[in-house]
């Protein structure tokens, strides 16, 4: 039979023979011979011309004596080489004939079976522009390979094009933009593709794609060409800016189900990444290997327990941390679904900000259906909180469900395909998006879900909620952090010339000399914003030498239009991305010319294209240093008067709607300056905007509806800081207004709960309002006051104290407060660690519970313990016994005799775990006296004695096991099947030590059947391994092997106790002996 | 799945808040436990209830109620024994239960020969035999009845001389 060879040249060379690598033929000279041979293999070549072509600079002889090495070389390291050469005096040949196969051949005829079969074109398309794996042979400097790379690209290029022309027709419009894409990296000066790219969002449905395809459009060209977009281009990109409705050519049909989801899209790479090698090579590493922890996970369950880990990119403001975010995102999104969120310094009390923002930026018409609790951050979602009444007058009852509903649509998403959640700045993002970030990373680690961060050093240390994510991730090692350093010298060179570059066309400014770039070098301190900022002011000032960053952005600023002065301030008084039509319309300022002014700001690199919301585009400065000159050129007086403006605006626009309608309910979607995306948290830049303009009563008042919205989504340090926001305006207030919303504020404070310490001063303040109330007979005020107090002493557990009246206000109103909340995830998360299923789940609900009942100072005994099991489970048994021990005590002094009792019955179980039965005895000795005091007919005293017999069971190793075989026989009569296979798995394991493997096999089957009943992962694998050991030791090696298949796919490692690991990698390890040795 | 019983009594009457209450803390934890509760009959005095469950075993049904907090008196693994021919529906205002205990268990034999003896006359006195839950130790008996009043279910026991706990009206709590 003849051998076959593959040869590889796209991308990079590689041979391989009967499948196997060929790595002998590795340097740059016999890889070039091969690949000039089997490029040339229709006619003999002469040797001459080999030599002089391969070896150019050699004299003739050193050439053709090169090539006779080469080729003895060649003919050495290549498998059956005289099947493949023809070798005479005079010339070389590869033989065509040979068994071989090419890359190079086989995408050749690819194309031409796409050109001659116009039915099946797409699949012969589609497998050449697979086949093209890169250019040929793209380290090859020889320039013999020149003209073939290059009439290959441009069959490439071709074949893009017709099949990106097909799939339009065909109307698959994604798949049409990722071949789009692929056409932009091997010619991105192509403004042809750009214009196809455009229309192609714009016909899915994405117009803040098209958008920013053309701005990456106008920004290539002007810095390749220096030139700028073709007319035709430039009415694409205002048709897509202005027009809402009338484009029946790119309303996308497939999307009219969902008509009113928010499309958006990240922001556009707008400079070359230049230097960040080590950098994006530790990226890419944290990319494969999150890739291998989750292929893993879900190739091999049974064997491996691997998570993903968080990429965070920490540096100074300006070091590119973001850049190398965007760098990401290019690379992923072709096969993934990328989410992008940011945090912004003006929004640290806007709940949930930063996912608001990523789940936006994401379409969500997919085929994963949303969960009701996404209407509360999404109102636009179609999941409006109307469809569930329950919810919408409760409020969410813990905010575990909202997280989970969070969490259950990334996992949605992510078994369609992987999912990269990028979140940036989070220095700035809010405590609610903090938990929720902990939440979710903890529970889609063994899921294709990738988080990527960024964040300034410092200021993320300040941040507590965050740096306790960060801490808690270093912790539990799954941190992947990356210090992103400045640029050194050569590479603040590299990034000057390439924007010299466009300027030198553009003749603006003298060529670079070594002085300058050393210049820039010191001045920027490799902060490669600060050197852009240099660059660009030398287009001005050739000589230009900044002290400050800041300051050269001032002097930019000062070369804008008039118009686009004038509109900077608004846009940067908002804070955060603005969209064009909301400013218009809190300036009163002309669309038309806001237009040219966007286009002005967006060429000089002050802004650019951001999220879309509602279709409506929105932009973003190109960086918040930027924002922040811009900002702070204003004077005080103007500041606030462009804040009382946007305040008043934004107010007036909030009112237009029925009052009793909530903000997060109101379809904003017809207004032409407020999406849905800010009409759910509205009053929440009503504060922000009245605060630093000054206005005390629209600051006051908008604080307390800020508040109260954070309430309803259980977002307490929010809705404490608004509140807190609020009072200081209050002073200022008229009486009865400041009565009204004071002890509205200090109502927000008590539900979302206070320390001991501060109760005091809470409840004096209430009870001075409520008197000034009473003295103006406002009674609905006096209401308010004292269903303060009431939840006041209902979080402090003083019940005594709650007034009867207010008691129903109470039962109301701690649906949404912290100490109930945490009691209900306590609850939730403790439950969880019982049953031993979900323990990622569990353990993330008992922090989240943990975290809210240290806000009100709350001890609980249902935290400590669910700890202890969740510990106790991953094989920290140190831990989990000071844990449990703690909750032992609480339930004793509780007077909750069953939490003593079950909390005893782990902490024996422990001992037994560890191998210390004796120390097991006492506990089970308490167990017997706290179940006698347990009321009605339980199970309690009988597993007492089922613990204390398997302890002496294991303990002395001589003792009948009468006792022990009552108690399994008593636990069977009263139907507790855990504890059963419990007791019966650790009989086993003694059987088998003590080499009785038949008794073993007999307890560990039955212990099976019942840990299956009740689906105890864990307690199965336990029996199950064991039960294959025993049989083993009993020399019956078919019954282990039939035991081992049955149950070896339903395994899942991830869920399983250390305990149980520790048991499974012991059997596997025998069972190999029995096995085929790849198991 | 396996059917549980659960017996309740207590001294001071269930309000309907309180029921709800305990709905609300036991529910989460059977649900995470895989167990669902079928229906609940309520005496008439409401210091009487009888639950019924699907679970995994017993012991997820009284874990639950020990976390939520929520009184037993009795939980049991019960099969259920219904007339041939299949179960009448309930008449929920003539709904009946009747209860007995036997501690030496009551056999196979028995039961055939109480009916043989009970339904006849419970036919003569429009009284419908709907099911029973009979404990796996056979110790423990609870049947329900659609009857005019509880006292001619009392009288017919009585009259053949088969021993009860106690007969009561009650009303239907369903999901």
């Amino acid at each position: 039979m003849s051998s076959t060879l593959q040869i590889h040249l796209f991308n990079q060379f590689s041979v391989s023979h009967n499948d196997r690598p060929v790595t002998s033929i590795n340097t740059a000279r016999s890889q070039a011979l091969l690949s000039y041979l089997v490029l040339h293999r229709h006619t003999p070549q002469p040797r001459q011309r080999i030599a002089f072509r391969l070896w150019p600079n050699a004299t003739d002889t050193q050439a053709r004596a090169s090539l006779r090495k080469e080729l003895s070389y060649l003919r050495r390291d290549l498998p059956d080489a005289d099947q493949f050469l023809l070798i005479d005096a005079k010339t070389l040949q590869w033989s065509p004939t040979a068994p071989f196969s090419l890359d190079v051949i086989d995408f050749e005829e690819a194309v031409r079976e796409a050109e001659a079969m116009p039915r099946s074109a797409r699949t012969h398309l589609e497998q050449a522009v697979t086949l093209y794996r890169g250019d040929l042979l793209p380290d090859c400097e020889d320039e013999w390979i020149v003209p073939e790379r290059e009439r290959l690209q441009q069959m490439q290029i071709r074949a893009l094009e017709h099949l990106t022309n097909l799939l339009k027709d065909q109307q698959d419009y994604r798949t049409a933009i990722g071949y789009a894409q692929q056409l932009l990296r091997i010619d991105p000066l192509n403004e042809a593709t750009y214009t196809s790219l455009m229309q192609l969002h714009g016909l899915s449905g994405d117009r803040a794609n098209a958008l920013q395809v053309y701005h990456r459009c106008m920004t290539t060209l002007r810095e390749e060409l220096g030139v700028a977009p073709s007319t035709a281009t430039r009415k694409l990109y205002e048709q897509l800016l202005v027009e809402d409705e009338d484009i029946p050519a790119l309303q996308p049909a497939q999307l009219r189900s969902a008509p009113n989801l928010v499309l958006a899209a990240p922001k556009l790479a707008s400079t070359p990444l230049v230097g960040r090698q080590r950098e994006w090579a530790l990226i890419q590493q944290w990319a494969d290997s999150a890739s291998v922890a989750t292929d893993a996970t879900t190739t091999d369950a049974t064997t491996t327990d691997a998570t993903t880990e968080v990429l965070l990119l920490v540096g100074e403001p300006g070091i590119g941390k973001t850049r190398l975010l965007e760098e990401l995102r290019d690379t992923m999104q072709m096969a993934r679904r990328v989410l992008w969120g940011r945090g912004f310094a003006a929004e640290m009390m806007r709940p949930y900000g930063i996912w608001i923002d990523a789940l936006r930026s994401t379409t969500l018409a997919s085929t994963v259906p949303l969960p009701p609790e996404i209407g509360f951050l999404l109102p636009e979602s179609s999941q409006p909180a109307t469809t569930r009444p329950d919810l919408l007058e409760a409020g969410l009852r813990e905010r575990g469900h909202l997280f989970d509903a969070v969490v259950n649509l990334f996992a949605g998403w992510a078994n369609q395909a992987p999912l990269v959640v990028i979140l940036d700045d989070l220095q700035w993002i809010d405590e609610a998006s903090s938990a929720l970030l902990h939440y979710a990373i903890r529970l889609l680690g063994h899921l294709p879900v990738l988080f990527a961060c960024t964040g300034r050093s410092q200021e993320l240390a300040e941040n507590v909620a965050v740096s306790q994510v960060v801490q808690a991730l270093r912790r539990e090692q799954r941190l992947r952090l990356i210090e992103v350093p400045p640029l050194n010298r050569e590479e603040t060179a590299e990034l000057m010339s390439s924007v010299q570059a466009v300027q030198a066309v553009q003749s603006l400014v003298p060529v670079l000399s070594q002085d300058d770039i050393e210049r820039v070098f010191i001045d920027s301190g490799g902060n490669p914003l600060f050197v852009l900022e240099v660059a660009r002011a030398r287009s001005h000032t050739p000589f230009a030498h900044a002290e400050t960053l800041e300051a050269l952005i001032g002097d930019r600023l000062q070369h804008l239009s008039h118009a686009a002065r004038e509109f900077l301030p608004w846009a940067a008084a908002l804070g955060r991305s603005f969209k064009p039509t909301m400013v218009a319309q809190v300036v009163d300022y002309p669309l038309p010319q806001l237009l040219t002014v966007i286009e002005q700001l967006e060429r000089q690199m002050i802004i650019r294209p951001g999220a879309s919301l509602e279709d409506k585009q929105s932009y973003d400065f190109a960086h918040d240093i930027v924002r922040q000159v811009v900002y702070q050129q204003l004077s005080e007086p103007r500041r606030r008067l462009v804040h009382l403006q946007i305040a008043h605006k934004l107010h007036q626009l909030s009112t237009q709607f029925p009052s009793d309608q909530p903000f997060s309910d109101q379809n904003f979607s017809d207004q032409p300056c407020l999406g849905n995306s800010l009409a759910g948290d509205i009053a929440h830049h009503v504060a922000h905007h009245a605060s630093l303009a000054g206005d005390h009563r629209l600051a006051a008042s908008s604080a307390l509806t800020a508040a109260e919205r954070c309430l309803k989504l259980l977002a307490y340090t929010e809705a404490t800081k608004l509140a807190q926001q609020g009072i200081h305006h209050c002073p200022l207030l008229d009486v009865r207004t400041r009565i009204r919303v004071h002890l509205g504020l200090l109502r927000v404070c008590a539900i979302a709960g206070v320390k001991s310490d501060r109760v005091a001063q809470l409840e004096a303040d209430t009870h001075r309002l409520m008197s000034e109330a009473s003295q103006w007979g406002l009674k609905d005020e006096e209401a308010v006051g004292l269903e303060t107090l009431g939840i006041l002493h209902f979080n402090q557990n003083n019940f005594v104290s709650v007034h009867q009246h207010s008691l129903q206000a109470v039962e109301m109103s701690r649906v949404a407060s912290p100490a109930t909340a945490a009691r209900l995830l306590a609850y939730s998360g403790s439950c969880l660690a019982e049953i031993g299923r979900d323990m990622v789940r569990a353990e993330a609900l008992l922090l989240e519970a943990q975290s809210l009942a240290g806000r009100v100072g709350l001890e609980l005994c249902d935290i400590y313990s669910g700890l202890g099991s969740v510990y106790a489970h991953n094989g920290r048994y140190a831990e989990a016994r000071t844990l449990l021990h703690q909750a032992w005590q609480m339930s004793r002094i509780e007077q909750d005799h069953w939490r003593e009792f079950t909390f005893l019955s782990y902490l024996a179980m422990i001992e037994l775990e560890v191998n210390d039965p004796a120390a097991a005895v006492p506990y089970c000795h308490e167990m017997a006296t706290v179940a006698a005091k347990i009321k009605g007919e339980g199970s309690e005293a009988k597993v007492a004695e089922a613990v204390e017999a398997l302890a002496h069971y294991t303990v002395q190793p001589t003792s009948p096991d009468a006792d022990l075989e009552r108690a399994i026989v008593t636990l069977q009569q009263v139907d507790a099947k855990r504890m059963l296979s419990y007791v019966l798995i650790g009989a086993a394991e003694v059987d088998l030590q003590r080499e009785q493997p038949a008794l073993a096999i007999l307890r560990a089957e039955t212990a099976l059947q019942s840990a299956q009943i009740i689906h105890h992962p864990s307690e199965i694998a336990l029996a199950w391994a064991i039960a294959i050991q025993a049989a083993i030791a009993a020399g019956e090696s078919a019954r282990a092997i039939t035991q081992f298949e049955e149950l070896r796919d339903q395994i899942e490692r991830p869920a399983l106790s250390q305990r149980a690991k520790t048991a499974v990698d012991q059997m596997l390890q025998q069972i190999q002996k029995f096995k085929d040795p790849k198991i | 799945m396996t059917l549980i019983v659960v017996e309740t009594t207590v001294e001071r009457p269930f309000t309907a808040e309180g029921l709800q209450d305990a709905d609300r803390r036991v529910m989460p934890c059977l649900e995470a436990r895989d167990a669902k509760w079928r229906y609940s009959l309520l005496s008439s005095d409401w210091q009487r209830m009888i639950c019924t469950f699907e679970a995994p075993d017993a012991e997820s049904v009284r874990e639950s109620y020990r976390k939520g907090g929520v009184e037993f008196s009795k939980i049991w693994v019960a099969q259920i024994i219904a007339p041939e021919g299949g179960s009448p529906v309930w008449n929920e205002p003539f709904l009946k239960v009747f209860e007995g205990t036997y501690l030496g268990g009551f056999s196979d034999e028995q039961w055939q020969e109480a009916n043989r003896l009970i339904l006849p006359c419970y036919a003569q006195l429009n009284v419908e035999w709907i099911r029973s839950y009979m404990s796996f130790n056979r110790t423990r008996i609870v049947c329900e009845l659609n009857a005019p009043d509880a006292e001619v279910i009392r009288e017919s026991h009585r009259k053949f001389g088969i021993p009860f706990d106690r007969v009561w009206s009650a009303q239907l709590l369903k999901p």
